[in-house]
């Protein structure tokens, strides 16, 4: 099976590479700019950047008001800028709100915090039932919401962005905030999955 | 790769590596086209995904109905758009890519 749909990306890789011949030879791209963006959202641009974000509102009251207030400028200062980045939302868990992200038409995401989204993010499994069914959608990530707290699902667009801002979990208290940063997940901050405490070496799970 | 229609068979898919935003070269290639177009002012952004949706919806409508194309993934549909907003504008055309897809191959098999 695999050997007949190997020519589909075959084919593919034809096409993109004839695409940037052509409009190399127009002056419109050049391999060396191509490289450059490839290496940024492989390597630069990631959810490490959303995970300092969200380590700082959890350790900074003030940073935290003004980040739910106006998302845009505070990840903006952070030096999270590059395009996809404008109109960002921050929504925040609490005990009684959850929150879930998805673009159902297409694959909006923020993109200066989260970087480029997974494959389960722009599936039409994941689009098409995020809205419909959340807490039976959650479930299959493993998460299970009590029925008394309330989904909140937010659908991306072209004018807006969402950051979920997971709640902090408990026996965290000592952490600083790099520390915070590190076991904050990128699901964590799409909603489809809540920050667990760190394993501490010799506890019990 | 066969297409995967659930959410589950999805997030266990150990193929998948998902710390990487691209499964194959093609598609980072695809992808930095799309950006660097409307970081030089060719488009914007908004029109490219004006396509991109285009092509996404089409897909799903087959998809609500069962049909999943094989190979079909989230790059394919973007190259589709990438392709229809080249032809929109007037950049490139069918017969024009054809001609280079051509070239390329032939080159290929020569050397």
């Amino acid at each position: 099976m695999s050997e007949n749909h190997s020519s589909v990306p075959t084919g593919a890789a034809l096409r993109v590479k004839a695409l940037e011949a052509l409009l190399e030879e127009k002056g419109l791209v050049d391999p060396a700019a191509l490289d450059q963006i490839i290496d940024a959202y492989e390597n630069k641009v990631g959810p490490h950047n959303g995970a300092r974000v969200v380590a700082r509102a959890w350790s900074d009251a003030t940073f935290r008001k003004r980040l739910l207030a106006d998302a845009t400028t505070v990840v903006a200062e952070m030096g999270y800028g590059g395009p996809e980045g404008g109109h960002l939302v921050a929504v925040e868990n609490t005990p009684r709100v959850h929150n879930l992200v998805v673009c159902t038409l297409c694959s909006c995401y923020p993109w200066p915090v989260l970087g480029l989204p997974p494959a389960w993010y722009k599936s039409f499994a994941y689009r098409s039932r995020a809205v419909r069914d959340p807490r039976g959608l959650l479930k299959e990530f493993g998460l299970k919401i009590p029925e008394q707290v309330e989904i909140r699902v937010w659908d991306s667009s072209a004018e807006q962005r969402y950051l979920v801002i997971p709640r902090r979990p408990l026996g965290t208290a000592r952490m600083n905030e790099d520390e915070l940063a590190e076991i904050v997940t990128r699901d964590s901050m799409i909603g489809t999955a809540i920050v667990k405490p760190p394993s501490r070496k010799g506890a019990p799970a | 790769m066969s297409a995967i229609t659930s959410l589950s068979e999805l997030l266990a898919d150990t193929a998948v590596d998902v710390t990487q935003p691209f499964n194959a070269p093609w598609e980072a290639r695809a992808f930095a086209i799309a950006l660097r177009l409307t970081a030089r002012g060719v488009c914007t952004w908004d029109e490219f995904r004006h396509h991109l949706m285009n092509e996404v919806g089409k897909a799903d409508k087959a998809h609500a109905h069962g049909w999943v194309e094989p190979g079909e993934g989230y790059y394919t549909h973007f190259l589709r758009a990438l392709e229809n907003l080249l032809r929109e504008k007037g950049i490139v055309d069918g017969p024009a890519l054809r001609a280079k897809m051509h070239e390329i191959n032939d080159h290929d098999h020569e050397t």
